[in-house]
C-alpha cells in the first residue's frame, strides 16, 4: 500500500491566486524532500495566510491499494486522513476525512482519493515571530498507519517588512498597497509589515520609506 | 496595457497607471509633472513614481539630458502588475516606418538624438513646491543615524626620548 501522489492548493484570496498547486508525488521533487515530505518555505506560504489562518482550497490524497499476486484477500473497511503537529504555538484546525473502503479484488490496484475543498489548515497562534513546524499527514487504514507525509515550514516575519499584500515580495505593488492602507483608501492584507521605518508608526513616511528600498 | 511616452524632453504614460518604475541610462535632470498626489523618487538610474492618495498617472515629467528607457513596469488600481509599452517619441527620420508624409516635423527642427538640449553629468531632481514631494525630500535627505564621517582625533604619539638621541626626531 501506497501514497501516490499529494496535492495541497493554496487558498484564493481575493480575486488573486497567488500559488499554483503544491504537488509532491512519488518521482516528482519540488522543494526540499524532508523523509518522505516537503519543505515549504514563507514566500509559499505567506500569500494564504489570514490572521494567521492558513486555508487551503483543495486537499488531495491519493491511496493506491496493491493486491499482491495471489490475489490474497485483504479487507479495508475505513481508512482516515489525519492532520497533526507536534509544535507548540499551532493548532490544527482540518478535521478528519474520512473514507469507507470497499476492496475490489479483481482489480490489481484500487485508487482511493481522499479530497476536501475549502478547508482551513492550521493557525499560527503567534504571527509576531519567527517560527518553524512540522504539519503531518497521517493516512489510517484499518487503525494502522498507513502512511505519513510531513510538511515543513518555515515562517519567518523578519524578512517581510514592506511586503503588505503578502505575495513574499517587495515591490511596486506593495508600494501602492502601502498608500492606500496609509491613506485610508483600502486596507493592506498583510498591515503587520507596513511599519516600513520601524518607528513605531504607520504613516507617509513609511510609503517614503519604502519607495526607496525598491 | 499601458504606454509610456518619452522623447524630446517629456515623459508622460496612458492607460490606468498608479504608479511607475523607470529603469533608464544617461543623465537627467527631472521636472515634476504629476499631480499632487504623487511623488517621484530618483535613485541609481530608477524612477520610482507613486501615490499618495487617488488618482492616475498621465503627464510625468519634463526633462533634460540624456534619456534612455531600459525597461519600466507599471501598477494599476488594484495594485496589480501591466505590462508597459514604452514608445519612445522622436523625430529620427530613419525610424519613421510608414511613409516620410506622415513626418509632421519641420526637417529644420528635428533634434536626432537621445539627448534633449544639453548633457547632465548626474541625474537629479528638480525641487517642487508639492507638499507631499518635499515631505519625501526631506525625509530622504535627512541623515540617518548610521550615516556621516566619523571624525576622531589623531591618536597623539607619545614615549620617552632616546638618552642617545640617536633616534627620533627632536623639537
Amino acid at each position: 500500500m501506497i501514497i501516490n501522489s499529494t496535492t495541497i492548493t493554496p487558498a484564493k484570496v481575493g480575486d488573486i491566486i497567488h500559488l499554483g498547486s503544491l504537488n509532491w508525488s512519488i518521482g516528482t521533487e519540488l522543494g526540499l524532500i524532508r523523509k518522505n515530505g516537503i519543505i515549504i518555505d514563507t514566500p509559499a506560504l505567506m500569500p494564504s495566510l489570514q490572521d494567521g489562518v492558513l486555508s487551503v482550497s483543495n486537499i488531495t490524497f491519493d491511496l493506491a491499494i496493491e493486491l499482491n499476486d495471489k490475489r490474497q484477500k485483504i479487507y479495508y473497511d475505513t481508512a482516515t486522513l489525519k492532520v497533526k503537529t507536534y509544535n507548540d504555538g499551532i493548532d490544527i484546525l482540518l478535521e478528519d476525512i474520512d473514507l469507507t473502503l470497499i476492496a475490489d479484488l479483481n482489480a490489481s490496484q484500487q485508487v482511493l482519493e481522499f479530497v476536501s475543498y475549502d478547508q482551513q489548515l492550521f493557525k499560527i497562534q503567534d504571527e509576531t515571530k519567527d517560527q518553524e513546524f512540522d504539519i503531518i499527514f497521517q493516512v489510517i487504514v484499518n487503525n494502522t498507519i498507513a502512511q505519513e507525509i510531513f510538511y515543513r515550514f518555515n515562517y519567518k516575519l523578519s524578512n517581510n517588512t514592506g511586503d503588505v499584500n503578502g505575495d513574499g515580495f517587495v515591490d511596486l505593488r506593495d508600494l501602492v498597497k502601502l498608500s492606500d492602507h496609509v491613506m485610508n483608501i483600502k486596507q493592506a492584507s498583510h498591515p503587520m509589515f507596513a511599519d516600513v521605518n520601524n518607528d513605531g508608526v504607520i504613516d507617509e513616511l513609511d510609503i517614503i520609506e519604502l519607495s526607496n528600498r525598491i | 496595457m499601458n504606454t509610456l511616452y518619452y522623447g524630446n524632453g517629456e515623459c508622460s504614460v496612458t492607460g490606468e497607471c498608479r504608479a511607475i518604475e523607470i529603469q533608464f541610462r544617461g543623465a537627467i535632470e527631472i521636472t515634476d509633472k504629476t499631480g499632487v498626489n504623487f511623488i517621484i523618487n530618483l535613485k541609481n538610474n530608477k524612477i520610482i513614481i507613486y501615490p499618495m492618495g487617488t488618482g492616475l498617472l498621465t503627464e510625468l515629467f519634463e526633462y533634460v539630458g540624456q534619456f534612455i528607457v531600459t525597461s519600466a513596469k507599471s501598477v494599476d488600481n488594484n495594485a496589480d502588475f501591466v505590462s508597459v509599452f514604452v514608445k519612445q517619441q522622436n523625430d529620427f527620420v530613419e525610424k519613421i516606418t510608414t511613409n516620410l508624409d506622415d513626418m509632421d516635423l519641420l526637417t529644420n527642427n528635428m533634434v536626432a538624438s537621445n539627448i534633449n538640449e544639453s548633457q547632465i553629468a548626474k541625474s537629479v531632481l528638480q525641487d517642487s513646491e508639492k507638499p507631499n514631494q518635499i515631505m519625501a525630500n526631506e525625509y530622504l535627505n535627512k541623515p540617518k543615524e548610521t550615516e556621516g564621517v566619523r571624525v576622531s582625533t589623531p591618536q597623539t604619539l607619545s614615549g620617552s626620548s632616546s638618552s642617545s638621541g640617536s633616534s627620533g626626531s627632536s623639537y
